[in-house]
């Protein structure tokens, strides 16, 4: 993508519409990542319901908006509340929440707003580079290696999501491909799993699934809680001083490196890649003792992390089809629903898309960064607001949003039933993002095959010599096996040889 | 963790086995491609690995000990290593068990989406739910609780029909 191709994208966004577009779904994100309860994936899933009869390039706009707004606005409750206003700015909460309790709320709040635009910055122009080198490899993908991917971003997100027991995460995944077989399937038309139900026959849409797990479950286990949050609201100075930013000029780029890497990963998400470039800042920190005491490197690491993620979770979308975070597969069913098809023809179709994109999220950025300094003194405001108060308003929106798709009560009920199973789940360890994952991969993965099959008169062959699916086998493999007893069992033969020879 | 597993494990395999056998059930040549094109395949074969992976569930929860003790070793040292402190405490707003939260949550927004929804105008339905909900939950009196409610689902009203030109249910 040249210099040129962005600047006249981007000049193309200076309408009064768009602008006007751009702040408020900015603001509107910064609010919903602020509240805990809500999140960036329910905010852009609420918004693709509610943005449905807008044009296609604004709704592009304010869905980019909501999600740049989103994962930064979650910094604010981590720093005043102690608890991150989404999972992305849970590592946040480490060095923020201190910094306020010593009085630097206001200095936290403006550090974490520049570093999350540097973040942004970082990854939208990984974006703007990788995304075309990307799209030359996904045009070998053919339906051999789309089947492989999807069973390779499964094993990868179930692994990533739930460190401590991939098997969780992997049941969620697997359940995810399994539920997304429910409906009209597109080689022979037939109705699987509906029991003579119009609505089944039409499938399980995605929009009230991804409402359902990240915003209903989220709504029931705030209520859970017995007590309501203190809210710190003391701010004052809140631009931070160049000095304190650029002394850690290593940690920012570090800290967006692994940002864009863990973004591109199918699934895994911004919560990932902000506690990875905090372990990563705290290990090469000349100060690791001051982590989690209100250290200013602490809370800039992550939260470059967590928004350079943001593009790197946008180039497989753009490239692949595949999301590389949760809010992203929701701006990949926004894409959908709009008419636009990403994936590898995407260059040869709207070759100027991915410029687009890139001048949409620069724009997005420049709004965060000048809501997140301006407006931070009322925005505390909205804290306050008791949760018993919010949430059945929260819940309405949600119902809303999930009702405007397809117009079907159905619809509505799925999101509560999904709300439900989402609750649930994940109080008991298992992972929602390769359920949703799985679900958004699973026709993929059902169509690539039977294609697959069809085309080769049923030889399996082709799935395990085709170079890019030996590379993709490999790399699932590996991950299985470092999560299996093996490489224990490995290591203890080894120990024992050398007592042997002595 | 342990029991949950074990219960869970139950479950996984109860519905993948339901799906293994309701694939079998499709017509498995019903086009001139035959078997590789059948709609039950790839439901067939994630259902065998989903209760591969449940069984494993199953097994490692009512045979491996160690795995759940180191798992409740790693929770109780990150517990004390996280620096978050517990959220600052205020006024007790709400003294019921936390499962009874739940069910309570959960029972309002399904008579909101089961019984309300649909049958009432939406402004009406909408209200009735905030409303309810805020009281239960002790957010207010009656009277507060009705005011915040009709406020709700004239705004939401208001907003999605004639801005956003969303239908509403």
């Amino acid at each position: 993508m040249s210099i040129s191709a962005f600047v006249t994208e981007f000049i193309k966004l200076m309408t009064p519409q768009t602008l006007f577009n751009a702040f408020w779904a900015t603001g509107f994100g910064i609010i919903v990542g602020m509240l805990p309860g809500l999140t960036a994936t329910m905010g852009v899933a609420l918004l693709t319901g509610l943005t449905f009869r807008f044009a296609t390039d604004q709704v592009i706009v304010i869905l980019i908006s909501v999600y740049v707004g989103a994962i930064y606005g979650g910094s604010r409750s981590a720093i005043l509340l102690n608890i991150p206003g989404t999972p992305a700015n849970a590592a946040t909460c480490l060095d923020g929440h201190p910094l306020a309790r010593s009085g630097k709320g206001g200095y936290a709040i403006g550090l974490a707003t520049v570093s999350s635009a540097i973040g942004t910055f970082f990854g939208l122009i990984c974006l703007a580079v990788f995304s075309p080198m990307l799209g030359d490899i996904a045009l070998s993908f053919k339906s051999w290696e789309f089947f492989v991917l999807a069973i390779f971003g499964i094993v990868i997100c179930g692994n990533l999501t739930a460190p401590k027991d991939p098997l969780k995460g992997w049941i969620a995944g697997l359940l995810g491909l399994l539920l997304s077989q429910i409906g009209q399937e597109s080689i022979q038309a037939y109705a699987r799993f509906s029991f003579g139900s119009v609505d089944m026959t039409g499938g399980l849409s995605l929009i009230p699934v991804l409402v359902g797990v990240y915003g209903v479950s989220e709504i029931i286990g705030v209520m859970k809680l017995p007590v309501d949050y203190t809210v710190r609201t003391k701010v004052a100075r809140i631009l931070p001083e160049l000095k304190d930013i650029f002394r850690y000029w290593k940690t920012i780029i570090r800290s967006g490196v692994i940002g864009v890497i863990v973004g591109a990963i199918p699934g895994v998400g911004e919560d990932t890649a902000a506690w990875i470039s905090y372990d990563f800042a705290k290990r090469g920190s000349k100060n690791p003792e001051e982590f989690g005491k209100g250290s200013y490197e602490g809370l800039i690491a992550s939260e470059t992390g967590n928004n350079a993620c943001i593009g790197g979770a946008i180039i497989p979308v753009l490239t692949l089809a595949i999301p590389g975070s949760a809010p992203a597969a929701v701006l990949l069913a926004a894409m959908w629903l709009h008419g636009i098809r990403p994936g590898p023809l995407l260059p040869i179709e709207q070759p100027q898309f991915i410029a687009t994109v890139t001048a949409i999220f620069f724009l997005a950025t420049i709004s965060m960064t000048i809501l997140g300094l301006s407006f931070v003194r009322p925005l505390v405001k909205v804290l306050q607001v008791p949760r018993n108060i919010l949430m059945p308003i929260i819940f309405t929106l949600c119902a809303v949003g999930s009702y405007a798709i397809n117009g079907r009560l159905f619809d509505v009920k799925l999101m509560l039933l999904f709300g439900v199973i989402g609750y649930f789940m994940r109080s008991n360890d298992f992972p929602a993002a390769p359920l949703v994952l799985g679900f958004i991969l699973g026709p993929m993965a059902d169509e690539n095959l039977r294609r697959a099959l069809i085309l080769r008169g049923g030889n399996i062959m082709p799935f395990f010599t085709r170079p890019i699916c030996m590379v993709l086998w490999g790399m699932t493999l590996l991950v299985i096996i470092s999560r299996s007893p093996l490489p224990g069992l490995i290591k203890g033969l080894f120990k024992k040889n050398p007592a042997k020879a002595a | 963790m342990r029991r949950t597993d074990t219960i869970f494990g139950m479950i996984i395999i109860a519905v993948a086995g339901a799906f293994a056998v309701m694939s079998l059930m499709m017509p498995w040549d019903g086009s001139e491609w035959g078997v590789i094109a059948a709609p039950g395949l790839v439901p067939l074969i994630l259902s065998i690995l989903l209760m591969i992976t449940g069984l494993t569930l199953l097994l490692r929860a009512v045979l491996s000990k160690g795995f759940y003790k180191s798992l409740e070793e790693q929770k109780a040292a990150e517990a004390d290593d996280n620096g978050c402190e517990k959220q600052g405490q205020s006024e007790r707003l709400n003294k019921e068990p936390a499962w009874k939260r739940i069910l309570m949550t959960i029972g309002l927004s399904a008579a909101y989406i089961f019984v309300l929804l649909g049958r009432l105008p939406y402004m009406v339905s909408t209200g009735l739910f905030v409303a309810g909900f805020i009281f239960t939950f002790k957010g207010g009196g009656i009277v507060k609780s009705v005011l915040i409610g009709a406020f709700t689902s004239v705004g939401v009203w208001l907003v999605f029909e004639k801005v956003f030109l969303v239908a509403l249910p």
